[in-house]
């Protein structure tokens, strides 16, 4: 079964040379009921070789570990594997620890083994630990985890958008192309167009698409065109003649019309967008014939409604990684609080604050962490120096 | 004789408005052309301009028509514009008939979405409900793969039921491949008028013809429809429809049944003067 990497249980290392010591440490911490994975390791190689291969969250070191090597030691060479590890030192010569080294390499307790270290001890320095463990863990997992989504989606938003704009258009092309051929040559005609509603459009004007499968140009309203009336008059074919039909005022010839005598129409069922072929000056069409082409719309109007799934299918995915990817970007730039950006943005433009003055804050904040006090005191002094020369005002306020 | 016949004063007897039918008079007759009627067109819109245009032309003015389009969510004026010429291509005929009735258009076609059983639906209601149409003419039908539901035919069925109930006349064309393919709600033939096309050569003449679902053939033929089309059955759904509205001004409260009985008796009367 695949681990879940939140819920995996806590990796302690004990490394203690004294054998009889050492399986003490690991039967008090088999029966604590812990809920943590246990290694141990009698010297500092095994250690080690057993960081470079496992996830370590605790480590329990004794100081005097032979050799020449002590637990401080082998926790520096740990800490190549696994930086930020927490570790309890125990040793019999506490008082010779360093402890301000020690807590910086992340020792964050000592187990004096001269002095009451009972299973009790034991256990409770150890549980205190792993509470103190656990939620960053879970956080670190957590930012591991958005990071490798965010990279994850990342990939595929870019390998979606290329794929998207390179099939997008030829595939659509393509199955338009064939369908206009085809039905072209079953019906004998000397020209074919798809003429199929235009969602961008307000003015309700459909698209035209020539043989190249591309869109021409816009066509008149199926409310004045003949292929309009095709539609509506819910027949799978639907032949007339265009010539003569000038004087009536409910039609206007498309462009493409002009110079013909005959049309036949065949709409397509698309789910919701109105579409039709129409072939210009077909050849005189038998039953046989007209059931073939009336079969061949059928079968084209299931390509291009599987075209237009696709494509909607993949823009719906694309939007939805885009927005993935936004969102963990925005989380992880944003720390535990994701959106906590926008919100300071916010109350920063609320309170009159500008950007330049936090900028300006947050220089001299980086002063004073990195130099102290006198740098605070030189930037006071610059500050006032500064307001003297602008006011001219030789009487400045103290700070 | 009584002057039952005044357009809109008189209770239905079918004695009496058969023998006004049989002499004939009223195919002539200026009152007879469907004032105060309100005819529901539920079709792919209509394009008012087209049609005031056209009958203006013969010196009639026409009543103002209410026209709008329905979508998925929502029901929006039309602007003027039809989602194809067909409805228009119905009104026309209609009011070449019933020249004074009111036409309220409820453009099915325009939106894309919703099935076609919903909008068809909402529009009988729209035309029932709101704009309390009297005749509903619907040319465009649903073909029976459209409508395999069950419950979704019993939803159709319910609706014109009620507008039977109603005395509402509702005319809807068989399919133009009938008997081969059968359409929705033409086949719910008692509680409505079904009509087929018919190779008739005038405008007046219509059949009884009870086949297949349905009871009516009518002219197929229609003067704004494009030049060397097929007859259709949308346009002899409009035929008789329009034949039913001038009745309708004669007897406003005539109920389906009666006018079903008229319209037999017209098309053997038809029947007699076309030999």
């Amino acid at each position: 079964m695949k681990k879940d990497a939140a819920n995996c249980l806590d990796v302690v290392l004990v490394v203690e040379d004294e054998e009889a010591v050492l399986r003490t440490f690991q039967e008090w911490l088999s029966q604590g009921n812990l809920g943590v994975e246990l290694l141990t390791a009698a010297d500092a190689e095994t250690a080690l070789r057993l960081a470079a291969v496992n996830k370590i969250d605790l480590a329990i070191l004794d100081w005097n570990l032979g050799s020449g090597i002590n637990g401080l030691d082998l926790l520096e060479d740990l800490a190549l594997f696994h930086p930020g590890l927490t570790a309890i030192l125990v040793t019999g010569y506490a008082n010779q620890a360093t402890p301000l080294h020690a807590m910086r390499m992340g020792v964050r307790d000592y187990l004096d083994k001269n002095q009451e270290l009972t299973r009790e001890t034991f256990l409770a320095a150890v549980k205190k630990q792993l509470d103190w463990i656990r939620p960053v863990k879970r956080q670190r997992n957590f930012f591991e985890a958005l990071k490798a989504f965010r990279d994850n989606v990342g990939q595929a938003v870019s390998w979606m958008d290329s794929s998207h704009a390179l099939v997008e258009e030829t595939r659509s092309k393509e199955v338009i192309g064939h369908l206009l051929n085809a039905l072209l040559s079953l019906a004998g005609g000397k020209e074919a167009f798809l003429l199929m509603d235009n969602s961008d459009s307000s003015e309700e004007k459909p698209l035209c698409f020539g043989r190249e499968g591309i869109p021409r140009s816009e066509a008149v309203p199926f409310s004045n065109s003949f292929a309009g009336q095709a539609l509506g008059m819910g027949k799978r074919i639907y032949s007339l003649r265009i010539d003569a039909t000038s004087s009536n005022p409910l039609f206007t010839l498309q462009e493409f019309e002009k110079g013909h005598a005959h049309a036949l129409f065949l709409p397509l069922s698309l789910e919701g967008i109105r579409g039709v072929v129409e072939i210009l000056d077909p050849g005189a069409l038998n039953e046989q014939e007209k059931q073939a082409l009336e079969q061949g719309a059928l079968l084209g109007a299931d390509a291009l409604r599987l075209v237009g799934k696709l494509e909607k299918s993949e823009a719906v995915i694309l939007e939805a990684l885009k927005q993935a990817e936004r969102i963990t970007l925005e989380a992880e730039l944003g720390s535990a609080a994701p959106g906590a950006g926008k919100v300071i943005e916010n109350a920063l433009a609320q309170s009159g604050v500008s950007r330049a003055e936090i900028d300006f804050l947050e220089m001299v904040r980086h002063l004073s962490r990195d130099h102290g006090q006198e740098a605070l005191n030189a930037c006071g002094e610059m500050v006032r120096a500064v307001r003297k020369l602008l006011s001219g005002n030789s009487e400045v306020p103290g700070e | 004789m009584s002057d039952f016949n005044a357009p809109g004063n008189a209770k239905f007897n079918l004695q009496e408005a058969l023998e006004t039918i049989l002499r004939g008079d009223w195919l002539t007759d200026s009152r007879w052309q469907g004032e105060g009627v309100r005819v529901a067109i539920l079709d792919t819109g209509i394009s008012p301009e087209v049609l005031q245009k056209k009958h203006g032309a013969n010196g009639t003015t026409l009543e103002p028509m209410e026209c709008v389009v329905l979508r998925e969510q929502e029901i929006v004026p039309s602007q003027g514009k039809a989602s194809s010429p067909h409805g228009t291509v119905v009104a026309d005929i209609l009011l070449s008939h019933a020249p004074r009735a009111r036409l309220f258009s409820a453009d099915l076609f325009g939106s894309r979405a919703g099935s076609d059983l919903d909008l068809l639906l909402r529009g009988l209601r729209l035309a029932m409900d709101t704009w309390q149409c009297k005749v509903i003419n619907i040319s465009l039908g649903l073909s029976e793969n459209k409508v395999l539901q069950p419950w979704r035919r019993l939803q159709l069925l319910q609706v014109l039921e009620e507008a039977y109930q109603r005395d509402i006349l509702v005319f809807c064309p068989a399919h133009n491949d009938h008997p081969t393919i059968r359409s929705y709600p033409a086949l719910f033939a008692p509680p409505l008028f079904s009509v087929n096309k018919g190779f008739l050569d005038d405008l007046l003449k219509f059949r009884y013809r009870p086949w297949q679902g349905v009871e009516f053939a009518g002219h197929g033929q229609a003067s704004l429809a494009p030049e060397g089309t097929d007859p259709a059955t949308s346009w002899a759904t409009a035929q008789v429809a329009g034949m039913a509205t001038r009745l309708v001004s004669a007897w406003p409260g005539i109920k389906p049944f009666e006018m079903k009985t008229l319209l037999y008796w017209i098309s053997e009367s038809l029947g007699k003067r076309e030999k």
